[in-house]
C-alpha cells in the first residue's frame, strides 16, 4: 500500500485536480495549520475589543483585526484551510479508492507463487508421508490460521495459499471518511447547536437564557426551574462539589427533577443542562450583633429583609433594607457583597453599610451608639447553568469511534498470504511456507514459521 | 513507606539500569545488559507499587482519586509509562540495545518529579471538574502516546548518531557491528523502530485527544473549545500525522523521519509544560 503512489511531482503547472489528489497539499496544509493553530494559542482569542486596544500597539491592532486573528480559529482563512483539508481527502479517495476496491473486492481472488519471495520464506522442512496424503490435512489445518484458502495441485506435490485481511486495506479510507464525519459533526454543531447561559436563584425559574456569542436572549420551549442549590468545600477551603437541583417545567408541569453536578449534566428535549458557576443570589435572614458603644453590651438579633427591631438602651431603631452584590464606598471603592439598612434614633437617621468581607467596617460609622456586625446569613445561592443544544454531538462521537476503528485497523492489521509449497522427495514430502504481507513484514514472516512448525506438528501426528 | 520514598528509590533503579544498559553497549556484553532488563522489571514494579501507594494515601486522606491529577502525579505515570512501553518494544524486538535511550527518559522524568523546584508532590483533593472517570482515561492514555513519542525520540537521537557511523564503515543497511555499537540494531531495523513506536504513539494519542473530547463536553458542555492544551495537542497529532504521511506516501526514509519524530516529541513538550506558561483550563496550577 505504501508503496503504489500515482502522486503527480512533475512540473509546475498541474491542473486542479492533480493538486488535490497529491500528498504534497496534505502535508503543506496540515504543517500550515499546526503552524497557525500555534498562533492562536499565543494571541488571547475572544478578549473584549478593549484588551486587544490596550496591550497591543496600534499597528499590532490594526494587522491582528484585519487577519482576525483575535478570533481566529472562527476566521474565513482558518476554515478555508480546513476545507482544503476536506477536498483533499475526498479526492484522493476518489481517485484511489477505486483500485484499491478491486484489491479488496476481486472477481476472484487468485494466487501466483512468484509473487512470494525467498526472504520471507522459511526453511525446507521434511516430513514423512506424500503430498498426495498430507493434502487434505494440511488444508485443514491452514484452514485454522487463514480465513481463506485455496489448494493448486502441481506436478511432484502442490500449492497451497492462505490469506487474512484484505479488507484490512479499507483502513486508510475509515480513518479519512471519519475525519470527514468529524468535520460534517463540527459543522451541524455551530450551524444548528447554540449555547448559553443563565443564571437561577434557589426557588426560581427562568425559560430564557443568554447566548454565548452574540450576547442575545433566546426562548426555551420549557422552564427550568431550581429547587435546591448547594456547594461543599473542603477543609482546605477548595471546592468540592456543586450540586443544582433541577426541575423541568413544560406546559406548566414539572415533568422531570434531577441533580446535576460539574461532571453530570441533564438532558431534555435534546438541550443539556450543565452546572457552570454559582454565586449568592440574596440573603433571607441574617443573625447580627449590635454592641453599644456607652455600656459594652451586645444585643443579638436575627432579622430578615425589610424587617425592623427596636433595640434596648435607647440605641434606636434598625431596619435592614436590602442586599447589594457590590456596595460602592463613596461611589469609589468596591466592597463587594453588602447588606445594606438604616438607624433611627428620633431624629436623627444613618445609612449602615455592612460589607461581608470587612467585619469591622461599621466601627468607622461616626456619631453612632452602635456597632453593628454580622453573625450570620441564610443567603440563597443562584446556580450558573450552560445551556446547550449541540446536534453534532452523536456524529462527532461516531466519528470518534470510526477513528480509532480506522487507524487501529490501519496499523495494527494487515493484509497477510501465505504460500506453502510441497514436494514430494522419495517417500517423504518436504515443505516451505512463505509470508508476504502489505506491511509488518516481520509479523507476517513470523506467523510463516509458526505455520510452519504447525504443519510439521500435523504431520508427526498422523 | 509513604509513595514519595518508594519513588526515590524507584528513581535509583532506574538510573542503575541505564548505567547497567550503557555498559552492555560499550563493553559489547549481554552479561550487563540482561542485568539492565531485570533492573528495569524491578524499576518498573517499583514505580507502580509507588502509584498505587500514592493511590492508597489519597484513600486515608479521605480524597480516594487515582493519582493521574497533577504535574508531579502525571510525571510519575509517565516514568512508568515510558518503563512499560520500553519493555514491551524490547519484547517484541529482541533488543536491549536501546535501553540506555529509553530508560533515561523514565530515569530524568522521575528525578524531575522528585527534585524539580516547585513541585507540589502534596496530594491535593479533586476540585469539580476534574471528578470523573474520563478524566483518568484521557490521562492514561496521553501519556501512553507520550512515553511511546519519547522512546522514538531516544531512538531518532540514537540513530543520527549512529547512522553516520555505519556509513563511515559502508556497511548501510547491514549490521552496525562496528565500534561500540554491536548491541545495537542495524541502522534499518532502528529506523523501523522510530516508525513503529511513533505508530504505537499515534493511536494512543488519538485515543487521548478523544477521551479528552469527551470529557471536556460532560464538563463544560463543549468537546472542543481551542484551549491552548487542546489545540496543542492537535498540533502535536498534525506533526506526527504529517510524519506517517510522508513515509507512506512520499517514501521518506532514515534522517529525515529522525528529525520529524525530534520534532514531534517537541510538541509533546511544549503540549506538556510549555502550555502551562500559557492561560487556560488545563493548566495544572
Ligand atoms: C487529518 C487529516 C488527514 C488528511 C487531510 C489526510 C490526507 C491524506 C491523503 C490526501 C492521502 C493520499 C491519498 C490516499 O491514499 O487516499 C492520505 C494517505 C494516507 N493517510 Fe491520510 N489524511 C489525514 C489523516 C490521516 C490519519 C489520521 C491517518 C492515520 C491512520 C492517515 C493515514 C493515511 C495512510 C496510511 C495513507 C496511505 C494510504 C495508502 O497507502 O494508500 N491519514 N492521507
Amino acid at each position: 500500500m505504501a508503496n503504489n503512489g500515482n502522486t503527480p511531482d512533475k512540473g509546475f503547472f498541474l491542473p486542479i485536480w492533480q493538486l488535490f489528489v497529491s500528498v504534497k497539499l496534505t502535508v503543506v496544509v496540515l504543517l500550515v495549520i499546526a503552524a497557525t493553530a500555534a498562533v492562536g494559542t499565543v494571541i488571547p482569542q475572544n478578549q473584549p475589543d478593549l484588551f486587544y486596544r490596550m496591550n497591543f500597539s496600534q499597528i499590532t491592532y490594526a494587522i491582528g483585526s484585519v487577519l482576525d486573528l483575535f478570533d481566529m480559529y472562527h476566521s474565513l482563512w482558518f476554515q478555508a484551510l480546513i476545507l482544503v483539508l476536506a477536498i483533499n481527502i475526498v479526492a484522493c479517495s476518489i481517485d484511489r479508492l477505486q483500485k484499491v476496491w478491486k484489491i479488496v473486492f476481486p472477481d476472484k481472488i487468485t494466487f501466483s507463487p512468484g509473487s512470494f519471495t525467498k526472504k520471507n520464506t522459511t526453511d525446507p522442512i521434511t516430513v514423512s508421508g506424500t503430498p498426495e496424503t498430507l493434502k487434505t490435512p494440511f488444508e485443514k489445518e491452514l484452514k485454522r490460521h487463514c480465513r481463506i484458502t485455496r489448494l493448486s495441485p502441481t506436478s511432484n506435490g502442490f500449492y497451497l495459499f492462505g490469506e487474512n485481511g484484505r479488507k484490512s486495506r479499507l483502513g486508510v479510507y475509515v480513518v479519512h471518511f471519519s475525519v470527514l464525519l468529524l468535520l460534517c459533526g463540527t459543522l451541524i454543531s455551530s450551524i444548528t447547536g447554540f449555547e448559553g447561559q443563565v443564571n437561577i436563584p434557589e426557588g426560581g425559574k427562568a425559560g430564557v437564557i443568554t447566548l454565548r456569542n452574540s450576547s442575545q436572549e433566546k426562548p426555551l420551549d420549557f422552564e427550568i426551574r431550581c429547587d435546591d442549590f448547594e456547594v461543599l468545600f473542603y477543609d482546605s477551603g477548595r471546592p468540592k462539589k456543586y450540586r443544582s437541583t433541577l426541575s423541568i417545567i413544560d406546559n406548566g408541569k414539572a415533568v422531570l427533577t434531577k441533580d446535576i453536578l460539574v461532571n453530570k449534566p441533564m438532558h431534555y428535549k435534546g438541550i443539556s443542562i450543565f452546572q457552570s458557576s454559582y454565586g449568592a443570589a440574596d440573603v433571607e435572614n441574617a443573625k447580627l450583633s449590635f454592641t453599644s458603644r456607652e455600656s459594652g453590651m451586645t444585643y443579638h438579633k436575627t432579622l430578615s429583609l425589610g424587617e425592623s427591631v427596636t433595640l434596648p438602651e435607647e440605641l434606636g431603631t434598625f431596619t435592614l433594607e436590602q442586599f447589594t452584590d457590590n456596595y460602592m464606598f463613596m461611589n469609589k471603592h468596591s466592597l463587594g457583597q453588602a447588606l445594606i439598612g438604616h438607624m433611627k434614633n428620633g431624629e436623627t437617621e444613618q445609612k449602615v453599610v455592612l460589607p461581608l468581607r470587612f467585619e469591622r467596617f461599621d466601627k468607622m460609622r461616626q456619631n453612632a451608639r452602635t456597632v453593628i456586625t454580622i453573625e450570620e446569613l441564610d443567603r440563597t445561592f443562584y446556580t450558573g447553568l450552560q445551556v446547550r443544544k449541540d446536534p453534532g454531538v452523536p456524529v462527532v462521537y461516531a466519528s470518534f469511534i470510526l477513528i480509532i476503528a480506522g487507524i487501529y485497523i490501519t496499523f495494527f492489521m494487515s493484509h497477510q498470504r501465505f504460500c506453502v509449497h510441497a514436494r514430494q522427495e522419495k517417500n517423504q514430502t518436504s515443505f516451505t511456507v512463505s509470508a508476504k504481507s502489505n506491511k509488518n513484514q516481520i509479523t507476517a514472516r513470523k506467523k510463516a514459521e509458526m505455520i510452519g512448525s504447525a504443519l510439521e506438528q500435523n504431520a508427526l501426528n498422523k | 513507606m509513604t509513595s514519595s520514598f518508594v519513588l526515590s528509590i524507584t528513581t535509583f533503579i532506574y538510573g542503575l539500569a541505564v548505567i547497567l544498559y550503557a555498559a552492555g553497549v560499550s563493553f559489547k556484553r549481554e552479561l550487563p545488559a540482561k542485568a539492565a532488563t531485570i533492573t528495569t522489571w524491578i524499576a518498573v514494579l517499583a514505580n507502580l507499587a509507588g502509584i498505587l501507594l500514592r493511590w492508597l494515601e489519597s484513600h486515608q486522606l479521605g480524597y480516594g482519586h487515582a493519582p493521574l491529577t497533577n504535574l508531579y502525579e502525571s510525571l510519575i505515570f509517565f516514568a512508568f509509562a515510558t518503563g512499560v512501553v520500553y519493555l514491551g518494544l524490547e519484547i517484541k524486538f529482541k533488543t536491549r540495545g536501546l535501553g540506555a535511550a529509553a530508560v533515561l527518559i523514565s530515569f530524568i522524568a522521575l528525578a524531575y518529579a522528585s527534585l524539580g523546584k516547585g513541585m507540589d508532590q502534596e496530594i491535593q483533593p479533586l476540585i469539580p471538574a476534574l471528578q470523573s472517570n474520563w478524566l483518568s482515561a484521557h490521562v492514561m492514555t496521553c501519556f501512553l502516546g507520550y512515553a511511546a513519542f519519547a522512546i522514538a525520540f531516544g531512538i531518532s537521537v540514537v540513530y543520527l548518531i549512529v547512522a553516520d557511523q555505519v556509513t563511515e564503515d559502508d556497511t548501510a543497511g547491514g549490521p552496525a557491528t562496528s565500534g561500540i555499537y554491536s548491541l545495537l540494531p542495524p541502522a534499518d531495523v532502528l529506523e523501523e523502530l522510530i516508525y513503529q513506536t511513533v505508530v504505537f504513539g499515534f493511536f494512543f494519542l488519538s485515543m487521548g485527544i478523544i477521551t479528552g473530547a469527551v470529557w471536556a463536553n460532560t464538563a463544560w458542555g463543549r468537546y472542543w473549545g481551542w484551549d491552548p492544551k487542546e489545540t496543542w495537542s492537535l498540533i502535536t497529532w498534525f506533526v506526527y500525522a504529517t510524519m506517517l504521511h510522508v513515509r507512506l506516501m512520499r517514501n521518506w526514509t532514515g534522517k529525515r523521519i529522525a528529525w520529524f519524530a525530534i520534532a514531534g516529541f517537541a510538541a509533546v513538550l511544549f503540549t506538556y509544560f510549555g502550555v502551562n506558561l500559557l492561560p487556560g483550563l488545563h493548566s495544572y496550577q
